[in-house]
């Protein structure tokens, strides 16, 4: 697999979690929770956007549903 | 696929979302056993993963894999392989998979991209699943009627969305 294919497949994702993301559920959140969501839908990176909100695991897997925020793989 | 493992390893990304399916003991049909590692299982701690994985534990479909030194030090050094890298990076639980995965041969199940990429962009001889490999050989086996809505209620079931390369090849097989 080539740096393209990730690269195509990394934009595919973006664009999927940008669409089906509840932005207005994301705005009304805490700003540390706001900045975390954010940061996971630009870059996908689940572990470092678990860091930032300071959830755990389950908790910040859960968020991503109530914000309507996909995993997309 | 078909020649993959009959054990597997799985990760916390995978036991999360794939305990919210409602088809989920497909998998138990598939794997003699599915090891969980000790780090992945202090993760979990919410039904229904945590209750299920406790159930599959309890009745041995399920086996608590406790990480050596040695595979430890793989994990580290498949971690510090990843960075540079152009995939995500891949963190210690993830690493851990990964590396019992190469030692052992078990089949890495995974919803984490930095561990499903991995094989490809750094070179390892290891099998990695995600839900979409695992409903795909279900659905060989005979174990779900239909591909295509097994895909969609597991997508609902769990907020997941399959790329469209993988529908495509989904549908590719569904009309051979």
């Amino acid at each position: 697999m080539g740096s393209d294919e990730i690269l195509e497949w990394e934009e595919e994702a973006r664009r999927l979690r940008r669409e089906r993301a509840d932005w207005e559920f994301i705005e009304k959140l805490p700003p540390k929770l706001k900045a975390a969501l954010k940061y996971y839908i630009e870059t996908g990176d689940f572990r470092v956007a678990q860091q930032i909100a300071g959830l755990d695991f389950e908790d910040f897997r859960e968020l991503l549903r109530r914000a309507k925020v996909p995993i997309v793989l | 696929m078909s020649r993959a493992s009959r054990e597997a390893i799985a990760d916390t990304s995978f036991l999360v979302d794939w305990a919210k399916y409602s088809k989920r003991d497909v998998l138990l049909k598939l794997f003699e056993v599915v090891y969980v590692p000790e780090s992945v299982l202090r993760e979990l701690k919410l039904p229904p993963a945590i209750d299920w994985v406790a159930d599959c534990l309890a009745s041995d479909a399920f086996a608590l894999f406790t990480e050596t030194p040695e595979l430890e030090e793989e994990a580290r050094r498949l971690m510090a392989m990843s960075r540079g890298k152009p995939l995500k990076r891949i963190d210690y639980p993830e690493a851990v998979c990964l590396a019992a995965g190469l030692k052992y041969g078990y089949v890495v199940l995974t919803e984490n991209g930095g561990a499903y990429f991995a094989p490809r962009v750094l070179g390892l001889s290891v099998t990695v699943w995600r839900a979409f490999e695992v409903i795909v050989e279900a659905w060989r086996r005979g174990l779900v009627e239909s591909l295509a809505e097994e895909l969609k209620r597991y997508e609902e079931e769990t907020l997941h969305l399959f790329r469209r390369r993988d529908w495509d090849y989904a549908w590719g097989l569904t009309r051979s």
